[in-house]
Formats: C-alpha cells, structure tokens, sequence
C-alpha cells in the first residue's frame, strides 16, 4: 500500500480551502434552498436547511409575474450583444494586433479608458444620446449602450490572441490564393475559437447581469430585463423572498449553465489575455 | 532602390486604410456610448442644468465643484455650566459638552454641515462640509476599495498558491471556486440580503449565535458600524475567485526551472516565496489590482440594492443626484470627480508596478 505523504504545508492548506469552499458555495446552496422551502417555512425561526420541498415560488413566479418575459428579454438582449461585439472585436483585434498605423496607440488609449468610466457617470448623456436617437425603452438601445462596454474587452483580449499566433499562418494561405479576408476566416479564426468562445460567453455575461442602464433606459415589460424584474418582488407586506429567491436561481442558471461549457476556453483566454495583453 | 521604397509605402498605405476600416466600426460604437457622452458629461458639470426641465441652463463656472467639495475645521469650544464656570458635563454619560456644530460652521458664502467631530491636544473640532453626504460618500467608497481589494488580493494569493500545487480533488475545486463569480451582482446582493437579515430569520445572525458572537438580532444593513464590513464581506465573496484566478494564471507562467534551481541551492518554501514568486507574480498583480480597484471605485449595485439609500458610494450618490435632486450639473461634477479619482489610482498602479501598457 502506498503511503500517502502529508506535507506540513498542506495541514494549513487544506482547511483553509475547505473553509473557502464552503463560504464560496454555502450562499447559493441557501438561495436555491430557499426557493424550494414553502413560505411558511422560509420564515421560521431559527432558519431550517432541510424543509418540506415544494414549486410553489417557481409556479408563482413563471405564471403569475412577468419574469418570463424579462427572462426572454435578457435572452434577446445579452445574445445580440455578444453576436454584434463579437463581429466587431473580431475586425477590430486583428487590425490592432497585425498592422502599425498612426492611430494605433490612441485608439488603444481609448479603448482602456472606456473600461475606466463609472456606468453612473454615462448615464444622463447616454439617456440624451438614446432618447435623440428614439431608442429609450427599445432592445436597440439597450444593446447599443451594453456595446459601449462590451466591445473594448472584446477586441483587446482578441487583439492579444491574435498577437499570439504567428504571421506565417495567414501568409502561407495568402500565398496559396487566398485573399485576406478569406485568410482570417478560414485559417485563423479556427484557431482563434477558443478565444472567440470565452470573449462571446463574457460578453453575455455582461449584459445579462447590468443592472443599472436597464433600470434607467426601459420603463416597459415589453423591454425590461431580468436583473429588474428580480429587485421588484417587494410587495405591500415588504420583499417575497421565496420569489426573489426563485427568480435568481432562474438568473444564474444560463450563466452557470455557460461556464461549465465553456469552463476551460473561458479561464485560459481570459487570463492569458488579460495578463499578457 | 527607388521602386522598392515606393511600393513599399504604396502597401503601408493599402495597409493602413485596410487598418482603419478594421477598426472603424469599434471606433464608432466608442465615439457613441463613451467618449462623447464623458464630453457632455464635462461641459455639463459647469451648468447648473437641471434634468427634465424647460429652464435654460446657466455656466456657474466651478460653483458644482466647490459646492461638493468645500470643507472646513472649527474649533467647537466647550460650553461652560453658568453655576460652576467650569465645563459643562453630560449628566447620563459624564462626557464633557461642547457648543453645537450648525453654531460654530460658517454659513456665508455656503452653509456647512457636520461630517464628523474629533479631538487634538485636548480640543474638541468639528469638520464641515457644504455637501457632507458626498464627503462621507466619498470617504465610505475609499474604506470600501482599500479594504475589499486587500482581503480580495490576500485571499486571493492564498488560493492560487493552494490550487497551483498538485493534489486531489483540485478541479472539484476550482470549480466550486468560481461559483460566485457567475452570479449575477444584484442576486448576490439580494441573496446576502437575505442571508442577512436583522432577525433569527437570517442565516448569518443564527450563525454567529451559534458561535457564542451577537445576540442574534444584529441589523448589519441598517446599523451604520456593520454596513461597510457587511458590503465588503460581499464584494470579497464575488470577487476573491476572479483574483485567485488571475493570480494563479500569473503562477503558471513561473518556469518550474526555477524553483529547481533554488532547491538545489538549498532555499526553503518560505525563501522561493519571498525571491522568486514574488517578484515574478508582480506585473500579474499589478493588473489585476488595477482591474479591481478601478471596479471597486465605481461600486454601485451594491450599495444602490442593499443599502437602500441610507448611506452612498460614490457612483450610488451621483445616481441620486442625477434622479432623486435632478441636479444633472452637480451629477455631472460627482462624475468629474469619480474619473479624476480612477485615473490618480490607474496611474499611480501604473507608476509603482511597472505595467507595460504595450
């Protein structure tokens, strides 16, 4: 039998890890329980983890509020975004990794300094800007201002993918009769995939979880997102957890859902990019 | 030697125009949601504009400015019992009593109102400010930063470090590791919320009754000594996951040849940590650091949902500037200043880690 070394270090470690896991998990584990709890219990003191189960927050929710709707819209929104900004980071990250022109480093400074904006700051312009262009309380202008953030991390976590793949790729398909474009679309962006995956799935991300424009730029459920819908189950005797609970589990799941997908892409390119971009 | 200089810059050209047009519509969508908006934001900053209104706007110059961040120190002098003609004395506490604030703080040219009080060399001083609720916003969202971004990073390091060393169960791991990050904000405010609540109701009181800590009735969102550790508690449980990650990325581009070296020459864990992880982990964190702080500053969702109003970030404070005062020039001013704030810390990062920003 193999003996298993236990090194000093990892005395320390392993609680420590276990200590974190759990203070990482234990939240979601109570939003879920918490969903699935009948009101009566939700409420009893001291709280008890395991109750009689029971769907009546998620038939409440699905069937008697507009969550569904949100739901959609969140769907229709956060995948337009990602679809768009991806067609122009796409572009946008080749350009700036493969060419040298005179405005490469203020577009690159321009890029950096829009992820350095506070979204409250945008928002009495952006609300003049939408409402001059007729798009308040529209998919169109929701999608526009999600772009404004979502496509400089796009391009420039692109931009540093595509610095990483050699010249010679696209110039051997060139040579073989290729135009230039042919030659992005067929020889790099397969090899560039995983990146176009984590940057598509972070893009997503983003605009499924914003919650400030949302608030101010949509005034109607035909429009409104599902980060709204979830902050206004507060009825006449204070705030329904049993639905808000019900409501965010149904938020988290697309997400989670992306991540267990696309877990390996997603933390790869995002790290890399970040770091050597 | 001619020619070959012509088509040379013939294909720069063709090269640049194609570079242009790659990058166009990028550049486009920029102008539109983010540099022209920060422009208005500046001009409108010297008006005082009011939102939804008909009234034309006037240029007051740096008037918004002065008005957020106009401060002043009084003294407070001590009030003196008329019996004794000595310091006047709290009957209940025994503290000695000092003259009300709103007597001392000027009220010309602008009216200045209590921030905090404080005591040197045995004096009792006031400090005032025109808008003191962005003076405490300004300071809560700074606590806010410092001490997120240090437990973050602290904890952060820890776990990369664990997770970088082989062991069993350690995708299982980093799997459940990244949990929090996928949740979106405004569910885990509304979840700690929940988990927080005032009552035995809440998860967190039974807990830490259990633990022999409260007496399981702390209202941690409403009682001001809890509001900023409970928000912060948050924050480091969405966003310790993000760091390990970075900072584990940044550990893996260590070669191994390295610490193989080092154990050769007889250096101890403690000793590779201090020599080699360390200075080799700084460019990673110093982008990671950068990327956190800059988001810490313009901490909004969180205070906005589970604060309520009762106490601002600075983001959350311009908000009810812009929606609760609809003063869009005095907004426009907190936006100034939250960007001035940003590009001192972004710069500053840049200037102490050494960032390459090619």
């Amino acid at each position: 039998m193999k003996l298993i070394k236990i090194k000093p270090s990892q005395i320390v470690a392993y609680p420590f890890l276990v200590v974190f896991v759990c203070f990482s998990v234990f939240p979601i584990f109570w939003m879920v329980s918490s969903a699935i709890k009948p009101s009566t219990e939700i409420y009893s003191i001291p709280p008890k983890i395991f109750t009689s189960f029971t769907l009546q927050h998620f038939r409440y929710m699905l069937f008697e509020t507009h969550t569904i709707r949100y739901f959609l819209n969140s769907l229709i929104v956060a995948s337009i975004t990602t679809l768009i900004s991806l067609s122009f980071a796409l572009p946008g990250g080749y350009g700036l990794a493969r060419f040298n022109f005179k405005m490469k480093n203020a577009i690159s400074i321009a890029i950096l300094f829009s992820q350095m904006l506070p979204l409250a700051v945008l928002l009495i312009p952006l609300y003049m800007v939408l409402a001059f262009l007729g798009l308040l309380d529209t998919y169109l202008g929701l999608i526009l201002t999600y772009l404004g953030f979502a496509i400089p991390l796009t391009t420039w976590l692109l931009r540093g993918f595509f610095a990483g793949i050699p010249k010679e790729l696209e110039e051997a398909a060139m040579i073989d009769g290729c135009t230039r474009f042919q030659a992005l679309m067929r020889v790099l962006v397969p090899v560039a995939m995983p990146a176009i995956i984590a940057t598509g799935v972070y893009s997503f991300m983003v605009a499924w979880e914003e919650f400030l424009f949302a608030l101010s730029f949509t005034s109607s459920d035909r429009v409104r997102t599902l980060p709204i819908g979830i902050n206004s189950f507060i009825g006449e005797y204070g705030v329904d957890w049993g639905a808000v609970m019900a409501s965010s589990t149904l938020a988290s799941l697309p997400i989670i859902v992306l991540f267990m997908i696309f877990y390996e892409q997603f933390i790869s390119t995002f790290t890399e990019g970040m770091i050597k971009g | 030697m001619m020619f070959k200089k012509n088509t040379g810059s013939k294909l720069l050209q063709r090269e640049q125009r194609l570079a242009y047009l790659l990058l166009l519509p990028t550049f486009l969508v920029l102008i539109v949601v983010a540099l022209y908006p920060l422009g208005l934001v500046f001009v409108t900053s010297f008006t005082d504009r009011t939102f939804a209104s008909p009234r034309e706007p006037n240029y007051v110059g740096f008037n918004n400015y002065a008005q957020l961040l106009s401060m002043t120190i009084r003294e407070l002098p001590p009030l003196i019992d008329e019996e004794t003609g000595l310091q006047a004395v709290d009957q209940k506490t025994g503290e000695p009593l000092y003259e009300r604030p709103l007597r001392v703080l000027p009220r010309e040219p602008r009216r200045y109102r209590e921030v905090s009080q404080f005591s040197f060399f045995g004096k009792r001083y006031v400090l005032g400010a025109s808008d003191p609720d962005f003076i405490k916003a300004v300071w809560d969202t700074l606590v806010f930063t410092v001490i997120s971004v240090l437990l973050e990073t602290i904890l952060g390091l820890g776990i990369a470090l664990v997770v970088n060393s082989p062991f069993k169960g350690r995708g299982v791991m980093r799997a459940a590791m990244l949990v929090p990050w996928a949740v979106i904000t405004v569910v885990s405010a509304r979840m700690w919320q929940w988990m927080l609540a005032p009552t035995r109701v809440g998860v967190i009181n039974v807990i830490l009754q259990g633990l022999g800590l409260g007496d399981g009735n702390i209202a941690f969102l409403s009682q001001p000594e809890w509001q900023l550790p409970a928000l912060i508690m948050v924050d480091v449980w969405k966003t310790t996951p993000f760091m390990a990650l970075l900072l584990l990325a940044g550990l893996q581009l260590i070669p191994n040849e390295l610490y193989e070296a080092a154990r050769v020459d007889g250096a101890g864990s403690f000793r590779q940590f201090i020599s080699i992880t360390m200075p080799l982990l700084r460019p990673t964190m110093a982008v990671a650091l950068v990327f956190r702080t800059l988001d810490a500053l313009r901490v909004f969702d969180l205070f906005q949902v589970m604060l309520a109003q009762s106490r601002y970030s600075m983001a959350s404070y311009n908000y009810y500037q812009l929606i609760g005062n609809r003063a869009m020039g005095q907004a426009s001013a907190i936006g100034v200043i939250i960007f001035i704030f940003i590009f001192i810390f972004a710069v500053a990062y840049i200037r102490l880690l050494g960032v390459k920003t090619d």
